[in-house]
């Protein structure tokens, strides 16, 4: 008896020790009232699908561009094909922060638009005619490959001349039929990916509701987070300098030959505020996830989450809109308004890396537990 | 007041009366078994790559910043090492040996990635600790096969009731840990971990409801503050055990926590004594009285015991104050984490955040952001930008980094570093002014942590 009465005494004394903290107002951490499926839903068949979809198309005409140039090269092919190879890419920044599932599967991304591309390694395999391609992280490919091949070699006037048909010499047609195979890679790989989203993954995607690991919304959230940190990190960062005690790098944008990164960057930025927001490409905004923050009531230094998250948004689009094409040019100039876009740019990661999966419960999943925990 | 006499009696009774060996023996057998056991688990898991030959820098104990790892022949040996000796541990051969083997192998290995801390392995090297003392080797075990004069079927309790005490000593500080105001009022951080776990048959449905997050965590509280009484008490110590192994079940089936449901589910049977020992006693004092003072002169050298038993009482003694020794720190526990490590806070927060730090060479003006992934592994790097220490560390290390590369000399080191605890939106977690390159580490309050505001 003795010894209940000491642990009565031990509970009671115990329980002055809760350290008190103020309640959180109104706000509902964890809260699962929110409608999944309409989220997700949302995502699949306004934004996810349409991009792919359009992404698809893209690729096809650069595909039937390239087979028309590399039959009959000529100034008005390429420039066809140029203006195939631009549209294309600036399609694939919306289907880019998309990669989990079937994307995932095939190394969409790595395989289209790892950047900036080895030249010493597109000419070694051109000239000995291998490539590695179904290797997942490799430079030699996608859209940084063709940006080289059809805008930087030699200066975009000798490029003509390097792709010009010549049956006599045998290097134009080792660089056209490397050409065809970047392009026909991708092609495939982008089938791949539209096809097995539209025949049975996307009526498995609107279900997996939940906050598990490996469930729609935290998939949405991870890859969103892991895209937006590359946008950050490789279209606007290395170049600027600021991760290399202030030496610009110009040479390391996306693009860099055809000269259309700041284009691109923004319009990623633009993909990445459409998905938050839920809007698809009609422009309307339907279900997202500032629905879901708003319905929990998420409240940042005395405003909304999502009034905080849309804010810097705008900050970020409006300091990366301001960058001229090409950027590298405009940060060889002067890098201080690239470094000031990637300030703006980085002040949002917090927001939407911590904040937003902290009040939503979501653990980062991408940042995996090698070992146990306790 | 206590008279001598009950003085002497209570020391009688929890130091010197014998005790059957059975709870001490059966001890050493299944801990020796599980620590083989989990050995090898870790290799098959290949943590000792994904833990100790990937990552280049390593998070450092204070006082232990001399603890080095070892090149992957050496891992593999110290993983060796610890699966011999807990086998032999097991087995009770060469056993004092076996157990100082186990024990040295076992907290190196944890002391070499600070990342890597986890409550149940502190108390394995406790325990393993406090069993080099033990004379578990006396029964049933080949040394006793060996040497007959060390066979015994009784030892003083003292030997059963540091045990007892180390495992009550955990399960009531974890219970306590468990008394804030997360874990009663809002069922934090168990209601974002439930949900996460619908996809187990049966159970998982009900982890959507937000009362079976508050019912889980008061009984969780509840279960932690009282098991060990419950399992002291001879009437009420089956239904305790039972619940022993359907709360560490359920844990176990919850959450990755590798081998602690099953450390606990098998140190938790030395509160079952040895009944065949007592009734031959027939649990007469005298008798009983009469035994101890022929095991004294025989076995129990009684200098050493002099020696022994106050060395003890004070280690036990500052296992009582070691998790107290927040109190002594200004800051909140959950976010500074001042005294927060070996404390038995077991499972008490869910915490994320970033560190984005900035190193600036005074003499040129040039500054730079880190890339932190270059220096850390994606593990390393989550637990470094929740922790104040490991930030510290980190901009150490990269101040002797960026000497060794780039030549700079007292370069200026900033953090700007944000924390979101337990559900709620990041606060501001370190001093952005302060160059953490000149801010040593000590057991000092952290001035440059900033206060937690809500």
């Amino acid at each position: 008896m003795e010894i209940l009465k000491l642990f009565f005494l031990l509970f009671i004394s115990s329980s002055f020790l809760i350290t008190s903290c103020k309640d959180d107002d109104d706000q509902d951490p964890c809260s699962n009232d929110f409608d999944q499926v309409a989220l997700f839903t949302n995502v699949a068949d306004n934004i996810i699908l349409p991009s792919y979809e359009e992404l698809k198309s893209k690729v096809d005409e650069l595909s039937t561009k390239t087979q028309n140039f590399t039959s009959t090269p000529d100034e008005s092919g390429l420039n066809e094909l140029r203006i195939a190879f631009k549209e294309a890419y600036l399609v694939w920044q919306r289907a880019a922060q998309f990669e989990f599932g079937p994307a995932e599967d095939v190394f969409l991304k790595n395989s289209i638009n790892n950047f900036p591309a080895n030249m010493s390694q597109i000419q070694f395999n051109i000239e000995n005619e291998t490539n590695n391609f179904d290797q997942p992280d490799t430079y030699d490919q996608g859209f940084p490959a063709l940006d080289y091949l059809l805008f930087g070699i030699a200066g975009s006037n000798d490029v003509l001349e390097t792709l010009k048909v010549n049956a006599e010499n045998i290097d134009k047609e080792k660089h056209k039929k490397y050409l065809s195979d970047i392009v026909s890679v991708m092609q495939s790989k982008v089938t791949q990916t539209h096809d097995t989203w539209k025949n049975g993954y996307r009526d498995s995607f609107v279900t997996k509701t939940g906050t598990a690991a490996g469930n729609s919304l935290s998939q949405i959230i991870n890859s969103w987070n892991e895209n937006y940190e590359l946008i950050k990190r490789n279209k606007i960062g290395v170049p600027s300098g600021v991760l290399d005690l202030n030496f610009p790098l110009a040479d390391k944008v996306e693009a860099v030959y055809s000269g259309i990164s700041s284009s691109l960057a923004v319009e990623a930025l633009n993909a990445s505020l459409s998905l938050y927001l839920g809007k698809g490409k009609d422009g309307i905004d339907r279900v997202g996830l500032d629905d879901f923050l708003n319905e929990i009531n998420a409240e940042k230094n005395e405003k909304t989450l999502d009034e905080v998250i849309q804010e810097q948004f705008a900050n970020a689009i409006n300091a990366v809109s301001a960058l001229p094409d090409p950027l590298s040019e405009a940060i060889e100039n002067d890098e201080m308004p690239t470094v000031l876009a990637y300030n703006e740019i980085t002040k949002q990661v917090i927001n939407i890396k911590t904040d937003l999966p902290s009040v939503l419960c979501i653990s980062i999943t991408y940042v995996d537990n090698p070992s146990d925990s306790d | 007041m206590l008279s001598k006499n009950s003085i002497k009696k209570i020391i009688w009774r929890f130091i010197d009366s014998p005790v059957g060996i059975i709870p001490l023996v059966r001890f050493r057998i299944l801990f020796g078994c599980l620590m083989m056991l989990g050995a090898i688990r870790f290799i098959q898991e290949g943590w000792i790559e994904k833990l100790y030959l990937e990552p280049r820098y390593f998070f450092k104990f204070y006082w232990f910043e001399w603890v080095r790892p070892f090149d992957e022949k050496g891992m593999y040996i110290l993983l060796f090492t610890i699966i011999v000796s807990a086998t032999m541990v097991m087995l009770g051969f060469f056993y004092r040996m076996a157990i100082i083997m186990f024990f040295v192998s076992f907290t190196y290995l944890e002391l070499i990635d600070a990342t890597n801390y986890l409550n149940h392995h502190y108390l394995v090297c406790l325990l393993s600790f406090l069993m080099i003392f033990l004379p578990a080797n006396r029964a049933f075990s080949i040394d006793a096969l060996i040497w007959k004069k060390i066979k015994t079927d009784r030892v003083p309790s003292w030997t059963i009731n540091i045990l007892i005490f180390q495992l009550t000593i955990v399960y009531t500080f974890a219970g306590i840990a468990k008394l804030n105001y997360d874990w009663i009022f809002n069922a934090m951080p168990l209601a974002v971990w439930l949900p996460e776990r619908e996809g187990i048959p049966i159970l998982g449905y009900f982890f959507q409801f937000k009362w079976v997050a508050f019912l889980m965590s008061w009984a969780g509280a509840f279960y932690d503050l009282t098991i060990a009484y419950f399992l002291m008490y001879s009437r009420t110590r089956p239904i305790a055990y039972f619940f022993v192994v359907v709360f560490h079940l359920m844990t176990w089936l919850l959450f990755n926590i590798g081998l602690f449901p099953w450390i606990m589910i098998l140190s938790t049977l030395i509160f079952f004594p040895d009944k065949t020992f007592s009734s031959d006693l027939k649990n007469t004092f005298g008798k009983k009285m009469q035994v101890a003072l022929e095991d004294k002169k025989r076995n129990f050298n009684s200098i050493k015991r002099q020696i022994l038993i106050p060395f003890l009482g004070v280690f036990m003694l500052s296992q009582l104050l070691i998790p107290l020794r927040h109190f002594l720190y200004p800051s909140n526990i959950f976010w500074a984490e001042e005294g927060y490590r070996f404390s038995w806070r077991v499972m008490l927060v869910e915490k994320s955040g970033q560190a984005i730090f900035t190193l600036k060479d005074p003499n040129t003006n040039r500054q730079t952001e880190i890339i932190n992934s270059r220096y850390l592994t994606t593990f390393q790097e989550k637990q470094m930008s929740i922790q104040p220490d490991f930030i510290l560390q980190f901009a150490h290390y990269l101040k002797y980094e960026y000497e060794r590369t780039h030549g700079i000399k007292n370069p200026i080191i900033t953090v700007d570093s944000h924390v979101a605890l337990n559900g709620r939106v990041s606060q501001r977690f370190i001093d952005p002014n302060i160059n953490l390159a000149e801010v040593k580490d000590s057991f000092f309050p952290k001035k440059w942590v900033l206060d937690f505001k809500y």
